[in-house]
């Protein structure tokens, strides 16, 4: 300190008193007045020992309310486990007694629902009372804090306003040079602040360099082949199973597969996986990419799986129109019975409410159609197909838009619609006839035989065929169809503008539900009731007639010399393709199989309700 | 001075102007229905009209308080009752601080028409700034009355540090006008610390937030008001010219310092002292740096903030799932799968409805695209800022009494009853001569 200030400071200037005013309620005491300073110690000291009351009290709520609050965290009824775990028993309880015929069993399970259901409610009640006992104790909490914190304030403010302290006004003989310093001091923080905003600034940009959707639209959208209408070669289609039954329809595959099996033991079966919903539509391969449709009531979706691990690699659900209601159907599985299709660009499912959806081969959607529900007396079921860039969709039933469509693949535009209105339901789907006179041929098999020319959907002839509800559907081998036709079974050769009858039979039982399989010069069919017939495809005459005694939906399949027949009681009938029927071995698989099952890479893929199986030798 | 009167005049009326229209009706001659509003009940328009009284009386009051009574205890009194009727009655909305949003996304989406009691709480308090100084924040502003009340023990922020974080609320002030003209958010209420405890309801981060700001403002004399508050930066700048402002001395100052003393938010301007050392090389070297430095400052800034304007877009619900579904997409693509993506439930609702990627992706564009020219203006608005205050901190000015700060003062009052002064008694002192 220097001379001149140590003088200034020596001459502290001294304040005079003035009368008190008004005004001066807040000002410092003076000390002189020793009456009242007594006075005003008193109160100070009142003063703080309520403040310092009201401090615990507000503590002690504050803590209060935190407990109060962590409970309150935990007592959601809405999150309460117990109170989901029931409510999904009640759900599943529910499903059980849809799918059950058992009367006793449901009445049981009604009761049993009843029960849950109480408990259900009286556990609702009380998490509820405890919970909103908890937040009425909340907001009274509150309020006590409040008016704690209030008294607090209050009684802490008194005790300032009497506080026994004068600032005794000394001048400030260093502020002008404080002054000066204050500012500098200020300036640098400023300039610190700048600093600090370029940084943050920098951060910011350096955090989100790009826009929304740049990153996808430059490196991943060209690789959606969604634009894209290249058709892939033949011999590609035909190494891949883009639709039912392969390229050619018929499940005659140049595969190896193992002649015991089970579905449990991990010598054959290389993966299994649940699909996460039910159906009886066939599974479908392209690049080791295997797609199966499922669905439920609610619920429609398209799944792929991975060929060699049969992790789920992605799922599509379609989105449906709620309020367009539900198909009533057969049974549950119809809901996803009609088998997906695919060109290698993309990948199709309908579904039995007629939701079309197109996806890419990555599970974006692509597009997505609404038929309507149709008019159908057990549910759509018909499969779909792919001729070049199109999607045919055969939608025959009584409803109004009944027909064949075909759609543009890559738009799901309409090019082409059949009115096929006189044949009413069918669930037979329909098939391609390649390389005729009349060029490439779409033959759908009903009441009548009807082939249309694939470019301009013009008839090119017709033919008798098989009324009544049936699910066979021809097959096509060596340029001659062999079907239902004229209450017969029998084989024609398309030509140009009208078709030859090659033979036609019914010595032996004919298929109902099931497909056709052609090996060399011999064909198999079964029907439901397990009726299996060889026939000599050249003549028609029966080779042999075997009864199986299982009740079989789902077309025979031929890999190398062994016929392969899937029943609904969870057997596989593994027999040589012999002239006489040699059985060699009867499987237990334990799974009812409705769907045609699919051969890829020497692999066997089983879809059951709800799950998949790959079998291969080892 | 007369001059930014006019100013301000103008400014105010142009802003007023997009304000004063009707909410468009749905089309004529289509399918669309107005959706049924199923949140409660809005206000009734007479409390609406009251509330706008209130506002009125209020500030009169105050002012007549702080100008003609000049009496603190007036003051306090009607502060709490405005914490009761604007805070824990009204909940604190609506309040002239969040009202800056509604006006800016009136100005900036013509589809946005602000209610009539917003547009009153917005520049009512302004006018009387203009005119008066801040009337508002002394006994009007809730948010004022709740720290005002908890002011227990003021100590004193060392000026350097009040210099700095002085400028926060010029930087939130443009980042709310930027969020809410794009039509992203109302920060400002959602960080609003006081909200909470109006309504005594609120998660625990508002609640955590009201205490830290009431902790600290048993210490710190307004925390919120003098380094958050965004309408402050208004009432600050409209202040500045008011024609008639606190004085703390009715005649003259007779430089005690004592309403330095008093003053808990450094809003006194000290007088300067005899032995000030001048520099006027020094000075003239720093004010031609900063000439240099504005436009370097300024623009850089505002570059700075273009290149940030991703990440302040994401403030946007529609960028927001853009970049959400950008990475389904991506997913999807990678052949993931869309279940084994963790999705909010705004991406699943979207899918629902909507599921057009480019669509997004071209909307969110057009919102990034008026969050690229207002983080331009932010920046710019920052740099100004900034340098502005430089300025002021380098220019030294000669003063030869003590006076409020027209921009900082909040009219509270304090100052009077310590000033000597103030009751018109003459007051003697034994000097040393350094008073004039």
């Amino acid at each position: 300190m220097k001379a001149d200030e140590k003088t200034a400071v020596s001459e502290v200037p001294t304040i005079q008193h003035y009368p008190l005013h008004s005004a001066d309620l807040n000002r410092p005491v003076l000390p002189s007045l020793e009456e009242n300073r007594l006075k005003w110690k008193m109160s100070f000291e009142s003063g703080r020992r309520t403040a310092l009351f009201f401090l615990i009290v507000s503590l002690v709520t504050f803590f209060v309310l935190l407990v109060n609050h962590s409970r309150l965290k935990v007592s959601n009824p809405v999150d309460n486990l117990q109170l989901k775990a029931l409510k999904d028993e009640v759900a599943q309880n529910i499903s059980l007694l849809e799918n059950s015929e058992d009367e006793a069993y449901v009445e049981n399970m009604k009761e049993k629902n009843k029960v849950i259901i109480e408990d259900i409610r009286d556990l609702d009640l009380s998490l509820r009372q405890y919970y909103f006992d908890l937040k009425s104790k909340e907001k009274i909490g509150a309020w006590i804090l409040f008016f704690a914190l209030v008294g607090f304030f209050l009684s802490i403010r008194s005790t300032k306003v009497f506080e026994p302290e004068i600032p005794i006004p000394v001048p400030d003989l260093l502020k002008g040079e404080g002054q000066f310093r204050e500012k500098n001091l200020g300036r640098n923080a400023v300039f610190g602040l700048l600093v600090l905003t370029l940084l943050v600034l920098v951060v910011l940009w350096r955090i989100t360099l790009r826009k929304p959707g740049e990153l996808f639209l430059t490196q991943f959208a060209t690789s959606e082949v969604a634009d894209t209408n290249e058709i892939f070669s033949e011999e590609l289609y035909r190494s891949n199973r883009p639709w039912l039954g392969g390229y050619d329809f018929n499940t005659l595959f140049e595969s190896t597969l193992p002649i015991k099996f089970d579905l449990k033991s991990p010598s054959h079966l290389k993966w299994k996986t649940q699909i996460p919903m039910g159906g009886a539509s066939s599974a479908i391969v392209w690049d080791h990419q295997i797609f199966v449709s499922g669905a439920n009531k609610t619920k429609r979706a398209l799944y792929a799986y991975d060929f060699v691990t049969g992790k789920l690699k992605w799922s599509l659900v379609a989105k449906s129109d709620k309020s367009k209601g539900t198909p009533e159907v057969f049974d549950e599985f119809i809901h996803a019975s009609s088998t997906p299709a695919t060109d290698g660009h993309r990948v199709f499912a309908i579904f039995a409410n007629g939701d079309l959806i197109a996806s890419t081969m990555k599970g974006k959607l692509l597009w997505q159609k609404d038929f309507g529900i149709p008019e159908n007396d057990y549910g759509h079921s018909t499969s779909l197909l792919m001729y070049k860039d199109k999607l045919i969709v055969q939608w025959d039933n009584d409803s109004s838009n009944s027909g064949i469509y075909i759609l543009d693949s890559a738009t799901g535009e309409e090019k082409l619609k059949i009115d096929r209105s006189e044949f009413g339901s069918i669930w037979r789907s329909p098939v391609i006839f390649r390389g005729g006179e009349a060029g490439d041929q779409l033959i759908l098999s009903a009441g009548k035989i009807v082939s249309y020319g694939l470019e301009n959907g013009k008839i090119l002839w017709e033919t008798k065929g098989m009324t009544g509800d049936i699910g066979s559907s021809p097959v096509v081998f060596d340029n001659i169809v062999y079907g239902l036709l004229d209450e017969k079974f029998g084989a024609i050769k398309p030509l140009k503008d009208k078709v030859e009858i090659i033979w036609s039979t019914d010595e032996f039982t004919l298929p109902d539900i099931s497909n056709t399989v052609v090996k060399g010069d011999r064909l198999w069919v079964v029907d439901s009731a397990g009726i299996l017939s060889c026939i000599n495809k050249t003549t028609g005459v029966k080779i042999y007639e075997e009864e199986l005694e299982e009740e079989i939906y789902a077309t025979p399949l031929i890999a190398g010399d062994y016929l392969y027949v899937f029943s609904l009681s969870g057997h596989a009938f593994v027999a040589k393709t012999s002239d006489t029927f040699e059985l060699v071995e009867k499987l237990n698989l334990e799974v009812p199989v409705l769907a045609t099952p699919s051969v890829f890479n020497n692999s066997l893929i089983i879809r059951s309700d709800k799950e998949l199986y790959r079998i291969a030798a080892e | 001075m007369a001059f930014l009167r006019l100013f301000y005049i103008i400014v105010l009326i142009f802003w007023c102007a997009p304000l004063f229209g009707e909410p468009q009706d749905p089309p004529d001659f289509t399918d669309y229905v107005l959706p049924v509003d199923d949140r409660p009940a809005p206000r009734a328009y007479y409390m609406g009209i009251v509330d706008m009284g209130m506002l009125f009386l209020a500030l009169s009051l105050t002012t007549y308080f702080v100008l003609k009574k000049r009496s603190r205890k007036s003051i306090f009194i009607l502060s709490l009752f405005s914490l009761g009727y604007f805070g824990f009655y009204r909940e604190g909305c609506v309040c002239p601080i969040g009202s800056i949003q509604n006006i800016s996304q009136a100005i900036f989406n013509p589809n946005y028409v602000a209610p009539l009691v917003v547009i009153v709480y917005f520049f009512l308090p302004l006018l009387y700034a203009g005119l008066f100084g801040r009337s508002y924040c002394a006994s009007v502003c809730p948010h004022g009355a709740i720290q005002d009340a908890v002011l227990i023990k003021p100590i004193e922020v060392p000026p350097w540090i009040d210099h700095a974080l002085g400028l926060l609320p010029f930087v939130y002030l443009g980042l709310g006008v930027l969020f809410a003209a794009t039509g992203s958010a109302y920060i400002i209420c959602d960080y609003d610390p006081f909200i909470a405890i109006f309504r005594l309801t609120g998660n625990a981060s508002m609640f955590g937030m009201g205490a830290l700001f009431l902790i600290t403002g048993m210490f710190v004399g307004r925390p919120y008001c003098r380094y958050m508050c965004p309408y402050g930066v208004l009432l600050r700048i409209f202040s500045t010219v008011a024609k008639w402002n606190v004085k703390i001395y009715p005649d003259r100052c007779i430089d005690c310092s004592l309403c330095d003393n008093s003053c808990p938010f450094n809003a006194i301007v000290k007088t300067t002292p005899e032995n000030q050392i001048i520099k006027p090389k020094e000075g003239k070297r720093q004010l031609i740096t900063l000439v240099c430095l504005t436009p370097v400052v300024v623009l850089g800034l505002g570059f700075l903030s273009s290149l940030a304007t991703s990440t302040l877009a994401k403030s946007n619900e529609v960028v927001r799932l853009a970049f959400q579904v950008e990475q389904e997409e991506i997913a999807i693509a990678n052949g993931v799968g869309l279940d084994k993506v963790s999705r909010p439930e705004e991406s699943e609702t979207w899918r629902d409805r909507f599921d057009n990627p480019k669509a997004l992706f071209e909307e969110s564009n057009q919102i990034i695209q008026s969050f690229y020219i207002g983080a331009w203006v932010f920046g710019i608005w920052m740099g100004i800022v900034i340098m502005v205050k430089l300025f002021k901190l380098s220019i030294h000015r000669i003063r030869n009494q003590y006076v409020a700060d027209p921009g900082s003062c909040y009219s509270c009052g304090r100052c009077y009853d310590y000033c000597p002064g103030s009751n018109g008694v003459p007051v003697q002192f034994k000097t040393s001569g350094h008073l004039r």
